[in-house]
């Protein structure tokens, strides 16, 4: 418990100082959301100045940095310019969208990638190996981009799936079952282009894990004894490859709100991604901070997540 | 009791077939013959690469010998072998009661009572028992390996260079224990290593071994009096080198 708290607390102040870093940065960049008006002629200087004033973008950046961080504690992200609301709710209402997409992909990853690894541990050496190994690094060399757009032209020329969105029109006036089966046909693409770009990371750690402990001597030991092979596996095998495994899933957690980004603006999905890329060309820095912010959090929860399972996993860290 | 030795080998060959074909199989094992009784210990002895390992892996039935006869005269897994680095062969995620337990688990056989009297046997403690294997220090974790090994109750141990890297305040004690427990149970040991120093005060005989075959065999005072083959003599110069190294 003791344990828990002091990484919560170590979990709080990175996540205040990411929150003044990005701050300093956004404000480094330069421009901001009225810098384009400049470019227009009819604009006059002192009207600029006007919205700027009145934005409070004129006021000390620690002051400034004092009111969004008040904002944010309430929840409400800054107010964004491009939108004239406060950020927060646009965040909130596009983070279902994201997560339903990473979410699905995550778990998706995870399902195959533990057995297609231990598959791939226990035949070192042979022709599936390096058949696997080959395949997971053609698709590590692919970027996400190449593939969303191989399996985009895929799906319009066969019509087999929708070729973007997250629902087809007319959505609202289907029965809930009808609605279920659209958003999965939707769901397939983006979350195949995602799965395809986790699988030969998530694989190539199982299959790592794994080999290092089939070597271990204690296993050895368990295999003089005659076990089975399933015992041998779940009880010897699995438990004592898990810490790296365990780490990694952390960084999966906490990655759920970032992995899609890309991916969202190019298959049209209502996520984070497409917000997220409007906000940066607009300079819209509430909604870029609150995104950042987000992200940053639930990679700092992913990893502490990760750290208490490794903590009730291995009795060896439950020690010290 | 029968007056039958405990293990009876003969013509023992195993070699391993090459992976690139056309060319020659490799022999690791080449007519071994050997006798060991009830309660008796044997060394084998040779350089590394003479087929020592091989050999306790026939014996402990890990491999298949390519032909020749091992007649052991006991008990289904009466023959059970203390790996190199025993300490490493044990899960660190068990406690010592799964670690000793763990074989009866997998034979389905009766568990009450025996961890907490096996452990005994090696002198560990009962409060022991739930301690994890990390938390036990090198020597503990020797004797927690042969407590594993004995909870089959065994007839004939094979120790494969289970001592090598020991200090030799720890070998001594170790040693002790494991006379004391032949005496108690009977036990028969083959002791493996490529030194003859850390055998000869255990084994009433040795074999040495060179390139799969043995090449002197003999009572062990007789052996290091007057080592006949150049590889004994090279061991017994090396063991010799050895022991006036400590004593100085």
């Amino acid at each position: 418990m003791k344990y828990a708290l002091r990484r919560l607390l170590h979990g709080v102040v990175l996540l205040v100082g990411i929150s003044m870093a990005s701050f300093v940065f956004a404000d480094l960049a330069p421009g901001d959301y009225f810098s384009a008006l400049e470019q227009d002629g009819r604009v006059s200087r002192e009207l600029i100045g006007g919205l700027r004033s009145e934005a409070g973008l004129d006021r000390p950046l620690p002051v400034r940095y004092a009111a969004w961080l008040a904002s944010v504690v309430r929840g409400n992200f800054g107010y964004s310019l491009a939108y004239r609301t406060a950020a927060g709710p646009l965040i909130r209402e596009r983070i279902g969208g994201t997560l339903l997409l990473t979410g699905t992909a995550t778990i998706c990853a995870w399902l195959l990638a533990i057995p297609l690894g231990i598959y791939h541990a226990r035949r070192r050496g042979s022709w599936q190996d390096h058949a696997l190994k080959l395949a997971a690094a053609i698709l590590l060399a692919t970027p996400e981009l190449l593939l969303a757009i191989v399996l985009l032209v895929l799906a319009v020329q066969t019509g087999w799936l929708p070729a973007g969105g997250m629902h087809s029109t007319g959505w609202e006036s289907l029965s809930a079952v009808e609605r279920f089966r659209d958003t999965l046909r939707h769901l397939v693409l983006p979350v195949a282009v995602l799965l395809l770009g986790m699988l030969p990371v998530l694989q190539r750690h199982v299959r790592a894990a794994i080999a290092e402990t089939l070597d271990a001597p204690f296993v050895l030991a368990a295999r003089a004894q005659g076990i089975p092979q399933r015992r041998l596996l779940f009880r010897h095998v699995l438990p004592a490859a898990i810490n790296p495994l365990i780490s990694l899933f952390g960084f999966s957690l906490g990655s759920l709100l970032s992995a899609s980004l890309l991916v969202e603006v190019l298959v049209g999905w209502p996520g984070l991604g497409p917000l997220f890329l409007d906000a940066v060309i607009a300079r819209d820095f509430a909604i870029v901070l609150g995104v950042v912010l987000i992200s940053a959090a639930t990679l700092i929860v992913g990893n502490l997540v990760a750290d208490l399972l490794l903590y009730r996993a291995d009795p060896r860290i439950r020690i010290r | 009791m029968s007056d039958r030795p405990l293990l009876v080998v003969r013509n023992l060959c195993k070699s391993y077939r090459s992976r690139w074909r056309g060319s020659a199989a490799k022999v690791a094992l080449r007519d071994i013959d050997l006798t060991l009784e009830r309660g008796a210990t044997l060394g084998i002895v040779g350089p590394s690469g003479s087929g020592k390992s091989t050999l306790a892996r026939c014996l402990a039935g890990f491999e298949q010998p390519t032909s020749g006869e091992i007649r052991f005269d006991g008990r289904a897994f009466g023959i059970q072998m203390i790996l190199q680095q025993p300490a490493a062969s044990l899960n660190p995620r068990f406690t010592a009661r799964e670690i000793v337990e763990e074989p009866l688990v997998i034979q389905r056989l009766e568990r009450a009572g025996k961890a907490a009297r096996t452990l005994d046997l090696v002198g560990l403690p009962a409060t022991a028992l739930e301690r994890h294997a990390h938390q036990f220090s090198g020597g503990e974790r020797q004797r927690l390996a042969i407590a594993r090994a004995l909870v089959l109750e065994p007839e004939l141990l094979i120790f494969d260079e289970s001592f090598a890297g020991l200090d030799p305040a720890l070998q001594e004690q170790i040693g002790g224990m494991l006379r004391d427990l032949q005496q108690r149970l009977r036990l028969a040991y083959m002791l493996i290593s490529h030194d003859l120093g850390l055998v000869q005060d255990m084994a009433q005989e040795i074999a040495i071994l060179q390139n799969g075959s043995i090449v002197e065999r003999g009572p062990t005072r007789d052996l290091l009096a007057a080592p006949e083959h150049p590889v004994t003599r090279e061991l017994v110069g090396a063991a010799r080198v050895l022991s006036l190294d400590g004593a100085v």
